[in-house]
């Protein structure tokens, strides 16, 4: 079914599942990116990844898109950094939360991304993206 | 007293204190404040009393530039005029949109909101609502919780809904009759506006029926109030001392033609629709709806240079769910008519029958409304026109059958105008990520750089073509109301706004009709 939008219901809810990702998540346990062999951190991160994400491909649809922007794909741990700074979740309840931070802090900030016409926070962008680059 | 032109004697000629040109929402709303006074009214309405297809052909005219409605539907031509199908909403403007404000070129009023606060005030019980509350207190008088929106950026905003719509011709027809000294001429088209040799006088308005009956009203006062367009075009074509029509010595008359562009900026997404549609839907306070929804802060309109905007949730309700379908059924039982597909209806009911409970128990145990679930969720945003001499209304040489010009009408937006819509939905937008209700997918024509959608339309809001200033280079009428230069011709109605904010016009339109009763009444009552 096509509806006015041009888009397909069954579209939106995919995206939709992609795009309301997020679950409130209590707890914090972070510790810092240093203290991670580099494919220690990349295995962890894509085990998380694969936690959090209900709709994987649509996950990566928009990582996709987001990493169109670049001419060179940029280094997986560089967009680690970058988002979560020095806090790297050690499970998916803290991915969770560190991403949920972030994402009040992108939105409130006005740091958004226009990805397909979708309006996301950048951390969001950049967690999609880690699901094509990891 | 109701009187049809047609019976009259052809040639008649009629004296007033007041001659009132229209009986719309200004027209009826000022006459009503003369009645019991001393003053003689006479109010000229072109139309009957029901709609009649041979006089809104008069309204006939042409369109170029943006698309826009046909002219002889956008408005109606009959007692009451467009109120006869308007859809209520209520809202007055708001402080900003009579400052002058320095990125918004021609924008100030000559006037303050101030100065028409207690005229909204009166206002209230004409459209049966209130109280005079529309703004983020509002939200404390109904039964939602206001989004933790950050009010800096986006500051909420209400409508009030007159309920149903005041039909200004129904509701007030019968004070108008019985006062003995207003007269009310119905078919009764003015077509031109006779001044003195200077032009500095009005002396008596001409009038024309359908049937070819003239006539002639004299009075001391006139006020046209027929509307955006129309008040352009009665004032172009009285040009036999005037050539370019009176008031227009500058060449404002018809100019900066103002709506509000009307469009769907995009669609929103969210795991748990119920707090938008609990929350941001109309609700009800004292049996007034209220519709909730949100505008930039004056601050952010400052910063971002942009116009005044207003964008509020919608929805498409999912036809094929469980609630839907209970609905339907419970309203067919309750007015005892017959459910079309009834057999359908109830297995779309018990195929579906969580979310019928929901709202069943949502009902019976929380007293709260049914809310059928949303087949897509999207928004809408309503928003200020920058004035612009090029939007305009002008004569065109083809006349209507009592022998007027008609208009075309250029409907012109500009670049501001879109960056308005742009940055307000990505305003909203990004409040609805920062507070994780929802995402947004902007429409496709918001992703490129420029144009407008497919359905961008007006509101049926006819602004700016007589607007008000105090310098007659850069204004029809003056603070009063009074047109530049002409010692007794006023103008009522959303023509003399010399912006138009994003309020839906008619609250204030009926406001600065009070006013302008008031200042007649001191100048001759």
């Amino acid at each position: 079914m096509i509806d006015s939008f041009g888009f397909t219901r069954r579209k939106l809810l995919s995206w939709g599942a992609v795009i309301a990702l997020l679950p409130g998540a209590a707890g914090v346990a972070a510790g810092a990116m240093r203290d991670w062999a580099p494919d220690d951190l990349a295995a962890h991160m894509r085990d998380l990844l694969r936690e959090i994400f209900g709709d994987r491909a649509a996950a990566k649809a928009l990582g996709e898109a987001y990493l169109r922007r670049y001419p060179i794909p940029p280094d997986p741990a560089d967009v680690m950094r970058d988002l979560f700074e020095d806090h790297f979740p050690r499970d998916a309840s803290a991915l969770a939360r560190l991403v949920s931070e972030r994402r009040v802090r992108d939105f409130g900030e006005g740091r958004t991304i226009v990805l397909d016409g979708w309006i996301l926070a950048r951390s969001e962008a950049q967690l999609c993206a880690l699901t094509v680059l990891l | 007293m109701i009187i049809d032109f047609r019976t009259l004697d052809d040639g008649a000629s009629l004296d007033a204190d007041l001659c009132i040109i229209g009986a719309g929402a200004a027209g009826i709303s000022l006459a009503h404040e003369f009645i019991g006074t001393s003053v003689s009214v006479c109010i000229l309405e072109s139309g009957g009393m029901e709609l009649d297809g041979d006089i809104q052909a008069l309204y006939e005219g042409e369109t170029a530039g943006m698309p826009y409605f046909d002219l002889a539907t956008c408005r109606l031509r009959f007692l009451g005029g467009s109120t006869n199908h308007w859809a209520g909403w209520c809202r007055p403007l708001d402080e900003t949109d009579f400052e002058d404000r320095p990125w918004v070129s021609l924008s100030g009023w000559p006037i303050r909101r101030a100065d028409l606060e207690a005229y909204y005030q009166r206002a209230l019980p004409i459209f049966e609502i209130g109280p005079l509350d529309f703004d983020a207190h509002a939200w404390e008088g109904i039964e939602a919780t206001r989004p933790a929106f950050d009010e800096a950026k986006l500051r909420s905003i209400f409508w009030q809904f007159s309920p149903p719509p005041v039909h200004f011709g129904e509701k007030y027809r019968e004070d108008l009759e019985a006062a003995s000294n207003i007269r009310l001429l119905l078919h009764a088209s003015v077509v031109d506006i006779e001044t003195d040799t200077g032009g500095g006088e009005v002396t008596a308005v001409s009038v024309r029926s359908l049937d070819g009956r003239n006539g002639r009203v004299r009075a001391k006062a006139f006020v046209l109030a027929c509307g955006g367009i129309e008040n352009a075009r009665i004032l172009l074509a009285a040009n036999s001392v005037e050539p370019a029509g009176i008031g227009n010595r500058h060449g404002i008359v018809g100019r900066y033609f103002m709506e509000h562009p009307n469009v769907h900026s995009g669609v929103i997404v969210t795991r748990d629709p119920q707090p938008l549609m609990e929350n941001l839907v109309l609700h009800f306070r004292d049996s007034v709806p209220f519709q909730p929804g949100f505008a930039p802060s004056v601050d952010v309109q400052r910063e971002l240079g942009i116009l005044n905007a207003s964008i509020r949730f919608a929805y498409e309700p999912d036809t094929e769910s469980g609630t839907y379908a209970f609905q339907e059924l419970w309203h067919g039982l309750k007015d005892g008519r017959p459910v079309r597909g009834l057999g359908e209806k109830i297995w779309q009911v018990l195929s579906d029958i969580d979310d019928v409970s929901r709202n069943v128990y949502r009902k019976v145990v929380e007293g709260k409304n049914f809310t059928t679930r949303p087949r897509y969720m999207f928004v809408a945003c309503e928003s200020e026109q920058m004035p612009n001499p090029d939007s305009r209304i002008m004569l065109i040489p083809e006349k209507d059958a009592l022998g007027m010009n008609k208009v075309r009408l250029d409907w012109r937006l500009s670049e501001l105008d879109r960056r308005t819509v742009e940055v307000v939905t990505r305003l909203f937008a990004e409040e609805l990520g920062r507070t994780d209700l929802a995402r947004f997918r902007l429409e496709d024509w918001l992703q490129k750089d420029s144009g407008w959608g497919d359905d961008l339309q007006g509101s049926n809001h006819h602004i700016g073509t007589t607007r008000m200033a105090d310098d007659p280079r850069h204004g029809v009428v003056d603070r009063d109301c009074r047109v530049h230069g002409v010692s007794n011709l006023f103008v009522a109605g959303s023509s003399v706004f010399p912006t138009g904010g994003f309020a839906t016009p008619t609250f204030t339109i009926v406001a600065l009709a009070l006013r302008l009763a008031d200042h007649l009444k001191t100048r001759y009552g």
